[in-house]
């Protein structure tokens, strides 16, 4: 929002709330996936400075830094945090739309 | 033409802090700072009700129409102007149906050994007539609480009494088994009980420690101040010996800090003195301080003027925190750390409290209450520990609450912060424990202006005070 | 929100329940028998993938043999193979737990907790294996002591557990582990190679370690450090226990990385010889995550990630890379060495000529992705 400042928690998270309910289209996916402040070669540039030794496409790779969490990709820790977040896509090739972003708890 | 304009005044609350115009969103209990376009456009507004955007555009002559609308548009979306439609509704919730209990307190001996005069607790009973909760009951609420929630993250057991320290025996049992019975569950369980501090001892303090106890110890400040209320069945004062007994307890205790409990009665309203007194001289890590407003023995209730007296004080020590709070230091005043905390957050409630729905109280028996202060009282209990929950007649206590309708509440600027004030304090003033506490509204009301006050300048001054002090105090 | 969107999304969530409420029908203690026993003398692959199961391929036919459904959750889906070739020793439910499954009946015969008490959250980070004679299992388990407020890391230990031990297996004998050790096979002499750091060489009965390849600490005149991702302990039908590095070596006389010569190598350990090798096998041009020696001819080395690729090591050329549909993890080696089959990621296994390198079939698993399981190829 322009004219209010969000000074608190809760106004922080109405702000981006109204936002939101301001874009009709189609809601593209708003985590930013695979962009890590680390420089382990494979997500965001290969070993040689390049794209083409990146796992190939970027989803058959998504699982297998999940399951493990491997820290320097920027997925969810699927070992011990939120060993759910695939169920609703198994295969991540064709149902990568069901993966969420996530969030801590939060008891509101 | 466009939709006529109006201020949703009700969801709006303005507070000027050092010249920033900062506006209280009351139904999500968010705080905003104005840019000077939408002060103007509210005070047009209060000015000339329903007037058109296209009328205020024309008022606003040194904005471009497209700010103007923007401003609106923000303001629409967050139902400060209404257009005509219908607003949502601020409690979504009609019905309790659902009891996420996370705390049971257990009220292990309704007998204690001091007779402080403006005790609130109706079963209160000499040590020697008092009647003690027994392990299968302190056992069956456990269960119900695990059956009740099994899902929650942490749970909480509070011992109360009388003194709880009477039935330390009790409370041991109690420890050994809800540790085990939770680790097997794989959940953290935490204890914590308020004391009168005469019955410690340095192996008890030790056995505390060792369990990581919270602790809340009853002191009603310097000598003279503690000594006209916290008295023994004979009248003597217990200064000397609580003080003498809370600073061994202070100079060993580790696992977790200890506050002080402060009742403020008759007379007492020196606020600032008694936190200097348990903060600074005796070293309590905090001090938190309960005015009597709706004692049972009316005698004891702070009077009109004395209660004025009572918010002027905590303004005043409120002034001393925000000082300490940009010097990044902490003077352990509760009160104003609730108060921050609340406003942080943005917590909006839409009952005063988590009695009956996060918390029951248990007296000897296994009757299940609001909270301790019920237990013992008069009003009914809502089932019992053998047979469960009363669900549906605690649902229907709690709806009650939950309809602010006719009632004060339902256009107050604070209503999603004090809730309508504690049950026990309208059971009390009014035998009515849905009545709303109307009797310090005002009062309620400045000291949240106060806090937003502190509380925006602290974010503008020194956010890292909220970080290290404030956030760590999350309820969950 | 797009309908359009809502709508398709609706019904990948329906799909997506209805494979799982199918799988949730079955209890988790007795797995019921799916498919037919093993044939004595075939040749099998297994792979393990989301949302919880175990495939067995016949690779004469290339196709799906039969599918055990596995207890609890995936995660991570490693697996082993005891050497009479009857039970697969899977790493599931979230790092936690190990369970051998009776391949022929998919009922499960062991499982072993890696936590030894209910405080403790303790992971095996894919490091296990079966001694030479299948007696026993081995693994490197990594305990958390979680305390009411805090955590408390524990030392990790190497636990022995007895395979006849049932479905509440607890350890026989527990040692001090070095730490950071993801892949393990054990020797025909009864040593247990761990390969952490450096690859490890312990004796099962006494705890007493000592390294046997060199890897981060290896002395290499010109030679940089290696760099080793391995989580796959493939049993490969030569007995070999190999793992991919990737190294620099610098010109003679210099210490420019920019002008170094930038290598891929193989560690080696024959686990029935005992015989250890370090050895280039060729320039570094792309990366492979598992790499595996030929059975018909040990001077050519497989890699794969992007492109499956074939070297000749002694020339330490690049002879033939073929492209993939995506990347996979995981290469194994028919026992005559004429099929390459890769597995890992998605849900499909890849067949290959292993000498022409053409694209054979396609095995596509029910479920979803194998992620980084371990595909383990064996003759019953």
């Amino acid at each position: 929002m322009k004219h209010l400042k969000p000074l608190n928690n809760k106004a922080q998270l109405l702000d981006s709330a109204v936002e939101e309910g301001q874009v009709e289209e189609v809601v593209a996916m708003q985590s930013i996936a695979g962009c890590t402040a680390t420089t382990d070669p494979g997500w965001e540039i290969d070993a040689f400075g390049g794209v083409t030794s990146l796992c190939q496409p970027m989803e058959s790779d998504l699982y297998g830094c999940a399951d493990p969490c491997w820290w320097p990709a920027q997925v969810p820790d699927m070992m011990n945090t939120y060993p759910d977040w695939n169920e609703k896509a198994h295969k991540s090739g064709e149902d990568w739309r069901n993966l969420g972003t996530v969030f801590p708890g939060d008891n509101d | 033409m466009g939709a006529q304009l109006n201020l949703v005044e009700q969801n709006l609350h303005l507070v000027e802090v050092s010249s920033k115009q900062l506006l209280f969103h009351i139904p999500s209990s968010s705080l905003f700072e104005l840019d000077g376009l939408t002060k103007q456009v509210i005070d047009l507004l209060r000015l000339r009700p329903q007037q058109t955007a296209e009328q205020l555009v024309g008022e606003l002559s040194g904005f471009t129409e497209q700010q103007v609308s923007e401003t609106i548009r923000e303001m629409v979306a967050l139902e400060l102007i209404s257009d005509g439609s219908p607003l949502t509704a601020e409690i979504g919730l009609k019905k309790v149906t659902e009891f996420p209990l996370n705390t049971v307190v257990l009220n292990v001996n309704t007998g204690c050994n001091l007779s402080c005069s403006y005790c609130y607790k109706e079963d209160l009973d000499k040590p020697s007539a008092g009647k003690k909760m027994d392990f299968i009951t302190a056992k069956q609420s456990v269960e119900m609480l695990i059956e009740e929630s099994p899902n929650e993250e942490r749970y909480n057991i509070v011992f109360f009494g009388g003194e709880p320290l009477s039935n330390l025996s009790l409370i041991k049992q109690v420890v050994e088994f809800a540790e085990a019975r939770f680790a097997d569950l794989g959940k953290p369980v935490d204890f914590t009980m308020t004391t009168n501090a005469t019955l410690l001892t340095e192996e008890i303090v030790d056995w505390l420690n060792l369990h990581r106890f919270g602790i809340s110890i009853s002191m009603d400040g310097p000598k003279a101040i503690h000594d006209k209320n916290r008295i023994t069945v004979g009248g003597q004062g217990t200064y000397d010996v609580v003080s003498r007994k809370a600073q061994m307890l202070l100079s060993r205790y580790r696992s977790r800090p200890v506050g002080a409990r402060v009742t403020l009665t008759k007379g007492i309203t020196d606020v600032e003195r008694i936190w200097d007194h348990l903060f600074n001289e005796l070293g309590f890590s905090e001090v938190g301080f309960a005015p009597v407003t709706s004692g049972d023995v009316s005698y004891f209730n702070l009077s009109d003027e004395e209660l004025v007296d009572v918010f002027k004080n905590m303004k005043a020590l409120g002034q001393k925190y925000l000082t300490a709070a940009l010097e990044h230091r902490n003077i352990g005043f509760s009160n104003m750390h609730q108060l921050i905390t609340d406003i942080h957050e943005g917590n909006k409630k839409a009952l005063p409290c988590g009695a009956g729905v996060a918390m029951l109280a248990v007296d000897h028996e296994g009757g299940l209450n609001l909270c301790h202060r019920f237990t013992g009282s008069d009003l009914d209990t809502f089932g019992d520990v053998q047979t469960g929950i009363d669900k549906s007649r605690l649902g229907e206590f709690l709806d009650q609450r939950l309809d602010r309708s006719n009632t004060g509440c339902e256009s107050c600027r604070i209503r999603n912060l004090c809730s309508g004030g504690c049950y026990h304090e309208s059971y009390a003033r009014f035998e009515d424990p849905t009545q709303p506490v109307y009797h310090y509204c005002e009062l309620l009301r400045d000291w949240v202006d106060f806090g937003i006050e502190v509380y925006s300048r602290i974010m503008a001054e020194n956010p890292a005070f909220i970080d290290s002090y404030i956030s760590p105090r999350r309820a969950h | 929100m797009n309908k359009k969107n809502t709508l398709r999304r609706s019904m990948a969530a329906m799909l997506a329940t209805v494979t799982l409420g199918a799988t949730a029908l079955i209890s988790s203690t007795v797995m019921a028998a799916q498919g037919p026993a093993l044939k004595s003398g075939d040749e099998y692959m297994i792979v393990a993938n989301y949302p919880n199961q175990m495939h067995v391929l016949d690779l004469k036919s290339d196709s799906i043999y039969k599918t055990c459904d596995m207890p609890d959750r995936f995660g991570p889906g490693a697996l082993q193979v005891s050497p009479d070739k009857k039970t697969a020793y899977i790493l599931n439910n979230g790092y936690e737990d190990i369970y051998g499954v009776d391949m022929d009946t998919c009922e499960v015969t062991f499982h072993a907790r890696m936590a030894a008490s209910k405080k403790e959250r303790t992971k095996t980070i894919y490091a296990f294996a079966l001694s030479y004679d299948g007696k026993e299992l081995y693994a490197v388990q990594n305990p958390t002591l979680m305390e009411r407020d805090h955590y408390r890391v524990q030392p990790t230990r190497l636990a022995v557990y007895s395979t006849d031990a049932g479905v509440n297996a607890k350890p026989i004998r527990t040692f001090p582990s070095p730490r950071l050790v993801t892949a393990m096979q054990v020797g025909k002499d009864g040593g247990l190679y761990m390969a952490g750091a450096d690859i490890y060489k312990m004796d099962v009965k006494t705890g007493e370690y000592e390294v046997s390849v060199p890897s981060r600490n290896w002395k290499r005149e010109r030679y940089v450090q290696p760099d080793v991702l391995n989580v796959w302990a493939v049993q490969t039908p030569t007995q070999d226990f190999t793992i991919l590095y990737t190294t620099a070596r610098f010109q003679e006389g210099s210490e420019d990385l920019n002008t170094a010569d930038w290598l891929y190598g193989y560690f080696n350990i024959n686990l029935e010889t005992g015989e250890t090798e370090t050895k280039d096998f060729g320039p570094i041009t792309e990366i492979y995550f598992t790499g595996t020696r030929s059975p018909k001819d040990s001077n050519i080395m497989y890699g794969v990630l992007n492109r499956l690729a074939k070297y000749d090591i002694e020339k330490q050329t690049l002879l033939k890379a073929a492209e993939l549909d995506h990347s996979y993890y995981c290469i194994t080696v028919s026992n005559d060495g004429s099929k390459l089959y890769l597995a890992g990621t998605h849900n499909h296994v890849a067949v290959f000529d292993a000498d022409t390198l053409e694209r054979l079939n396609t095995i596509t698993l029910p479920g979803g992705d194998m992620s980084t399981t371990t595909a383990q190829v064996f003759i019953r």
